[in-house]
């Protein structure tokens, strides 16, 4: 057989390119790596339609057409990670076994090499996230979820996204790492553009407020048209043209492949085209050596001549195994820290930290600007540092580990007698390092932008705890992911093992059903948003504390095991060296024993101590009660006369015992027999008088008494209970606290009946557990006029305070005692009259500024280092006191007290009879920029006006309660913020709301039922509701507007009886009866606007005046009950402005025009004169209208 | 016949080493030994001579085109074993070696299978052709360098330290497969091994400190040093006393003792004899005039 005989041979033809095409795929996908990013997409496909997969909130269906959607988008993010190892595996392969020479020696073309081994990893990188989108269908077949949440099949739904975000997002992926490995040569730098597109995609999501954060309505269109196109997987746009559909729209719109999304695609692939070209081009093929720009030294003459004599050594030295390490420290350190790939990182960290410190600063849209305190920008440390951080770890332990062996030393290395101990120790100071230098930068950058923003209130100590609280965890994880590679005989695989899990058991945990603390590996409580300048830390610390020593135990235990895995020598997965040495075994065992203690103490007081209940098991809660108390449903609920409290306060010991006695009286006609009780919390002791305890559900919290004599209509009992509270194990219960104690008397008071709204509503649960179908009512007007079981009640109310001696204490009712005991204080208060029976109490280290205010106590009860907002809210709750008396009714009580709470209280703020709370993050907002939006006055005459809307009048507990509540609160703000602040400000806040509406409206559950009708829904009372009523203010004006107002309270301020049909009544009556319709329609029916500015050119006439003319297209909807919606038809005025500036800036002088016009057709045209050159012209500027787009209601004039 | 000529090729690394300076060669059929001590520039002359690297300054023909400009035309014919090489991993050498063939442009499916297998067994590699190149020895993966390289048609065989860690058995071995080989095509053997360029090369040149500093057919080199090597044995203690006195050209340990070996027109001293000079000789006699 002679070898030489002459070949054919042919270097460029499209042969060679398959060819070369097959060996690459042979190659990729005998990778472990790959196997298992097989799996894991497959099933993450499968598994993201399920009953956990939490993006349903956002659409009606798992798999309608605006989930695949965003289901390809979410893949194509993940397809990053096994695209870097594609790149890795595909293009440095050469150089880390060392098969250049060989390959690069045969005829191979640049371009074939480029074209084959980019064609491999773009092919597969597409192959992997289409196996997912193949899974999500899968999963729909196989699930057996409610089969209303799922759509039928349709191949075109699959077909779409997989055409416009999952192909062209394979291939920008692909291009840009593939580029940046080209040409970077080295596995670090492609990790770091990795981590590059993660921040990029990340600063693009933050921007516009991405559900996938979490952002519950998106930012407004001029911040969305900044970010929508740097979100390269697209994303964005998508997210932008369905943030306003209704649920059914969103089963079915396919995104239009135009405008933003269109030109994102078509800018990112151009980008990853033009990386392609430049690496190509850049590329030397073949010149592998020139790279080495390490300087040689010149050779010395070596004229002294050195004899070779051997030299002790001592190995096994304390000392020397100190010293061993540290050179081993120093050496990795130098390499992995102070290399180039690392500070191009740092840089792009301290970019993202300035950018967030900045986004959460700065006043945009209406959260107005904060101050830079350090709590601030150390959560947003925590909370940032561990995405990033836990990439670095994952890449770098691998990196590390295998560095010896990748520069093929390890021969030498190894046979060392260096102990196993001191290298994985060596290993695991570097690593662990990494968190700590991004700590620190981090720190470095939050000071510098604390000073260079004039603010001076460093908090040394608390930045320094950082290393601890955001820290730790990274070095638990350091440590994990370094067993792993000590295990593990392959780089990546180790890399992939330790990525899977810490998202296994982080993001991903709760769709898995994982939810106990002890199960959730690694994992510490965050801490990024556990700081109140009231406690610091204080309730989260301990459980931090113990489940960092529970994990550091365990982690304790993977580095023993580390010791035995340690590869020396062999590569071999799994082995372990089996000789333990009798110290090994007691250390092994003292941590295996301090491990279990540790967990059974967590455990002890996670689910002994308090309750802990799964997802599931509250279902069951409600199951079993609707199962054995539901025939108690009938029995008459008795109303609340008087109640009378004393409340012990002990912030220091986390304690508090309230005595509280009520007289109920029977306002039903017939007798009352028994009385159903349900407690919210368990209470110490339940009294009635008059009867007996027939039974106490401890499980459920049920009482019944029965009566010994019949409660006839009109009688009164009294009733007396007590509730101990405290603060155990690890529930964190924010109402009680060392400082800052803020307790609503709702969370003890029980509800004196068989409480409807505690039954399951879901009715697929329903059925799933056998219980009846729900009745419900079809809500008309007479049904808003029937009795309501539960309604709010006006009280007389009384209770004595007690608590520390260096705190003060407050609730409602003005203060007629006040009183001091060596250990305590005394607070007694009395109301005059009746008040609201919900009342708080509050009792903290506060500062006090009293104000009189025409015959008001004005008192502002705040933390003393929260001062500088003090006299801006003094002023605004003037103003709001004296708006509200001359226009709505006579201000009830001599006091108004004004309490700060911290952040956990939730809300921005409270209302309580006389009092409102106001959450420390208000305090710590800036209004020192008259740009930005002043939240803090809108948040204070808000709540201070809720003491008209909710408590001088308050509404029946029924349908619409909460429009009459929150919307005349929202009136309120707009327009004593328009006396204080003017207009511009109150646009502002109209245009965010009415993104609030239709956002809301979006992702609502049940079709949007009409303003009046409502029922909990947040953007109909709060949203729907402010943009009506603005527009019936423009529409009748605010005169008659607020008569109507006035009146509605002079007849309904004694008992809670006034619907919003009274209020409608009333509006019929001062407003002109052409305008009965329009107000009709608003508050009765659920309408929509599309209305916008088609053309619009001025010309000059002769005078000097200009003449105008301008297009509009107008659309009204109406919203069925089913939820689809029909074209009708508009007649009515809108107001068209025509100003010398943009709408956002004019002031009084600028406006040229402003008239309101009448529209009455789809398409309409008009013109008038103005005086000047105008600029803008903008249809329905002061936002009254429910308009889906906003955005071409403002217009630049052109000239004719 | 194929001719391969070196002009005045010079070439300066970026970190400012001078690998070679001004080499020139010509080379025709057959085998070609280049000897040299490790850093004389032989491997920097075989990368470039394998269009790995560019010269700094010269230029390379092969059979009169030049290679620099046209690079692909050498490459392919061309087959190179290069001083060390790593391999894929879980890749059989069947399957490797397919794979390069496919690189050297082999198209047709049949005629490469055959290839392949042909050079398996010329190699002795065939019974572990399914076996991971990753996991072969050192002489078997010295071998499968060897088949690799001789993948296709190639006309120019550049073999860089080829021997190095093969057992005697392997080293015959390997001999008689580059003789078969070297009627016609230029084989260049690049070694630091004297013998293997006695054994094996019909012409020679010895490079040193980047320049070639002698060339020419063994046997001439060898005669040009007829009646001028002397031998003499001492004892340990006087080696740097001789040293000092005479040109000694190489020192062998000998039972305890060195013999020494000394470049001198005539007898140098009482105790030399005359012995007949071998390559040995000349390589370091060469190397020697070169300091």
């Amino acid at each position: 057989m002679s070898i030489f005989q002459h070949y054919t041979t042919k270097n460029n033809t499209f042969m060679m390119l398959i060819k070369l095409l097959q060996f690459e795929w042979n190659y990729h996908s005998k990778q472990r790596s790959f196997i298992i990013f097989l799996v894991l997409f497959f099933l993450y496909g499968m598994l993201a339609i399920t009953n956990e997969f939490q993006f349903l909130e956002i659409s009606s269906m798992y798999n309608d057409a605006f989930n695949l959607n965003l289901l390809s988008g979410v893949i194509s993010l993940g397809i990053l990670f096994p695209c870097m190892f594609l790149c890795i595996n595909g293009l440095l392969r050469d150089q880390t076994n060392k098969s250049e020479e060989i390959i690069f020696s045969t005829g191979l073309t640049k371009n074939n090499f480029f074209m084959s081994r980019f064609l491999a990893v773009f092919l597969t990188t597409l192959f992997l996230s289409s196996l997912a989108i193949f899974g999500v269908f899968i999963g729909v077949c196989l699930s057996n979820s409610n089969p209303e949440t799922l759509h039928i099949f349709n191949f075109l739904h699959y077909l779409w996204p997989w055409l416009t975000l999952v192909l062209p997002n394979a291939f920008i992926i692909s291009a840009l790492l593939f580029s940046t490995t080209l040409l970077g040569r080295n596995a670090i730098i492609t990790y770091i553009m990795g981590v590059v597109i993660i921040g990029v995609y990340w600063y693009s999501a933050f921007t516009i407020n991405s559900p996938i954060m979490g952002g519950s309505s998106l930012s407004s269109p001029e911040i969305v048209s900044k970010a929508v196109l740097t979100d390269l997987f697209g994303l964005a746009p998508f997210f932008e043209q369905t943030q306003f559909l209704t649920p059914i729209e969103k089963n079915n719109y396919l995104p239009s492949f135009s405008g933003h999304f269109l030109w994102n695609r078509l800018l990112w692939i151009g980008i990853s085209i033009v990386f392609l070209l430049v690496s190509y081009k850049q590329f030397t093929f073949r010149k592998m050596h020139s790279n080495s720009k390490q300087s040689v030294a010149n050779t010395i003459e070596d004229s002294v001549s050195h004899l070779f004599t051997p030299v002790k050594t001592a190995p096994k030295l304390t000392k020397m195994k100190f010293y061993t390490c540290w050179s081993l420290i120093k050496l990795d350190f130098k390499s992995t820290l102070k290399s180039i790939p690392f500070l191009a990182l740092l840089i792009i960290w301290i970019v993202l930290l300035y950018f967030s410190f900045n986004y959460a600063t700065n006043g945009i849209e209406v959260y107005g600007s904060r101050y830079p305190t350090t709590d601030l920008l150390l959560g947003l440390i925590i909370e940032i540092l561990p995405v990033f951080g836990l990439l670095l770890v994952v890449f770098y332990s691998g990196e590390l580990i295998w560095r010896t062996r990748s520069f093929n030393f390890n021969g030498i290395i190894d046979a060392t007698p260096v102990q196993n101990s001191v290298f994985f120790s060596a290993k695991i100071v570097v690593l662990a390092l990494i968190p700590m230098v991004l700590i620190l930068v981090a720190i470095a950058t939050a000071i510098l932008f604390q000073l260079s923003n004039g603010y001076f209130d460093v908090h040394i100590s608390l930045y320094l705890s950082t290393f601890y609280y955001g820290g730790v965890q990274l070095v638990l994880y350091t440590i994990f992911c370094l067993f792993v590679q000590s295990v593990v005989a392959n780089k990546y695989l180790g890399m992939v093992i330790s990525g899977f899990v810490i998202i296994l058991f982080g993001p991903l945990s709760s769709s898995i059903g994982l939810e106990h603390p002890l199960l959730l590996f690694n994992n510490v409580p965050s801490m990024a948003r556990a700081y109140s300048d009231f406690t610091g830390y204080g309730h989260y610390i301990s459980k931090f504390n113990w489940m960092t020593l529970h994990w550091t135990l365990f982690s304790g235990l993977l580095v023993l095991l580390s010791y035995k895995f340690w590869k020396r020598g062999s590569t071999s997965n799994f082995k372990m060296k089996t000789n333990w040495s009798f110290k090994e075994k007691i250390v092994f065992a003292g941590l295996l024993l301090l491990f279990s203690s540790t967990g059974g103490f967590i455990f002890h007081n996670t689910n002994s101590v308090n309750t802990y209940t799964t997802s599931d098991e509250a279902y069951d809660f409600n199951e079993n009660y609707e199962r054995k108390y539901k025939k108690y449903d009938d029995l008459t609920v008795p109303k609340l006369i008087s109640v009378s409290t004393k409340m012990e306060l002990y912030p220091s010991k986390n304690n508090y015992s309230v005595l509280v006695e009520s007289s109920i009286e029977n306002t039903n006609s017939i007798p009352m027999n028994e009385i159903f009780v349900t407690a919210k919390t368990p209470l110490s002791s339940l009294q009635i008088e008059n009867s007996t305890e027939v039974f106490h559900d401890p499980i459920l919290h049920t009482y019944l008494f029965k009566l010994k004599t019949p409660l006839l209509s009109n009688q009164r009992l009294k009733i007396r209970y007590q509730v101990n509270k405290t603060s155990t194990g690890f529930a964190v219960d924010n109402t009680i606290s060392t400082n800052g104690t803020y307790i609503k008397s709702a969370q003890f008071s029980p509800f004196l009946g068989y409480v409807n709204s505690y039954e399951i509503r879901d009715p697929y649960e329903r059925e799933n557990r056998g219980l009846p179908v729900l009745e419900s009512s079809t809500v008309t007007d007479v049904y808003l006029s029937k009795h309501t079981k539960f309604n709010f009640e006006n009280v007389s109310f009384e209770t004595i305070i007690s608590t520390d001696t260096d705190q003060i204490a407050f609730s409602s009712g003005s203060l007629i005692k006040q009183w001091k005991t060596r250990e305590r204080n005394y607070y007694h208060h009395k109301s005059e009259g009746k008040i609201d029976h919900l009342v708080a109490y509050f009792s903290g280290k506060y500062q006090l500024k009293k104000v009189t205010h025409k015959g008001v106590n004005i008192e502002l009860y705040y933390l003393p280092e929260h001062h500088r907002n003090v006299s801006e809210m003094i002023k605004v709750t003037k103003a709001t006191i004296d708006y509200c008396t001359v226009n709505f009714g006579v201000y009830p009580h001599k006091y108004l007290r004004i309490g700060e709470v911290s952040t956990f209280a939730g809300s921005n703020g409270q209302a309580m009879p006389g009092v409102i709370s106001i959450n420390e993050r208000i305090f710590n907002k800036s209004v020192e920029n008259p740009d930005s939006f002043n939240v803090v006055a809108r948040v204070l005459v808000h709540e201070i006006s809720h003491q008209w809307w909710g408590f001088l009048l308050t509404p029946k507990k029924i349908e619409g309660a909460l429009f009459i509540s929150e919307s005349f609160a929202k009136y309120s703000e707009t327009v004593i913020l328009e006396k204080l602040y003017g207009k511009q400000m109150v646009n502002r806040l109209s245009a965010y709301t009415l993104r609030k509406y239709f956002t809301g409206r979006s992702r609502a559950s049940i079709a949007e039922p009409a303003l009046y009708v409502s029922a909990q829904q947040q953007y109909l009372a709060y949203s729907k509701g402010a943009i009506v009523l603005n527009a019936i203010r423009k529409l009748i004006g605010e005169t008659a507007l607020n008569k109507a107002l006035k009146s509605l309270i002079s007849k309904h301020n004694i008992e809670a009886t006034a619907t919003s049909l009274n209020f409608l009544e009333e509006l019929y009556a001062v407003a002109p009866k052409e305008n009965h319709a329009l107000i009709n329609d608003w508050i009765k029916r659920v309408i929509t606007y599309d209305i916008g500015i088609k053309t619009a050119t001025y010309k000059a006439l002769n005078n000097n005046r200009y003449e105008v003319n301008v297009r509009i297209s107008a659309q009204r909807y109406q919203t069925n009950k089913n939820g689809t919606e029909d074209k009708i038809n508009i007649n009515e005025y809108i107001e068209l402005g025509v100003y010398e500036q943009h709408q956002k800036q004019f002031t009084e002088n600028e406006t040229l025009y402003l008239k309101p016009q009448l529209i009455n057709a789809k398409e309409m045209v008009f013109s008038f004169v103005v005086n000047h050159i105008p600029k803008y012209i903008a249809l329905d500027p002061s936002y009254t209208r429910l308009d889906r787009n906003i955005s071409n209601n403002v217009k630049l004039i052109l000239p004719e | 016949m194929n001719t391969l000529k070196i002009e005045n090729v010079s070439k300066t690394y970026a970190n400012g080493v001078k690998a070679l300076h001004n080499v020139s060669l010509t080379i025709s059929n057959g085998m070609f030994g280049l000897l040299g001590p490790n850093g004389a520039g032989k491997s920097s002359l075989m990368r470039t001579l394998s269009t790995l690297q560019e010269p700094t300054s010269g230029s390379i023909f092969f059979n009169d085109i030049n290679t620099t400009e046209h690079p692909q035309v050498l490459r392919n014919h061309l087959g190179y074993l290069p001083q060390e090489f790593g391999v894929y991993p879980k890749i059989s050498a069947f399957e490797l070696l397919d794979h390069i063939a496919v690189l050297k442009g082999i198209q047709n499916k049949k005629e490469r299978k055959e290839q392949v297998l042909a050079l398996l067994q010329q190699t002795n590699l065939y019974q572990h052709r399914k076996k991971s190149v990753s996991t072969f020895s050192g002489g078997m993966r010295q071998r499968f360098g060897i088949a690799q390289a001789l993948l296709g048609s190639p006309k120019l065989i550049i073999v860089d330290e080829p021997t190095a860690g093969l057992d005697p058995e392997e080293r015959n071995r390997f001999h008689n497969l580059l003789s078969e080989i070297g009627e016609n095509v230029i084989v260049i053997l690049s070694t630091h091994i004297v013998e293997d360029v006695r054994d094996l090369c019909s012409n020679m040149a010895i490079m040193g400190q980047g320049q070639i500093i002698s060339q020419g057919k063994p046997s001439d080199l060898i005669t040009d040093l007829e009646g001028k090597i002397w031998q003499r044995t001492i004892n340990k203690k006087d080696l740097e006393a001789f040293k000092t006195a005479f040109n000694v050209l190489s020192t062998h340990l000998h039972s305890g003792q060195i013999r020494l070996h000394v470049l001198s027109d005539n007898k140098p001293e009482t105790g030399f004899v005359l012995v007949n000079p071998d390559l040995e000789d000349v390589y370091f006699s060469t190397l020697h005039n070169q300091k």
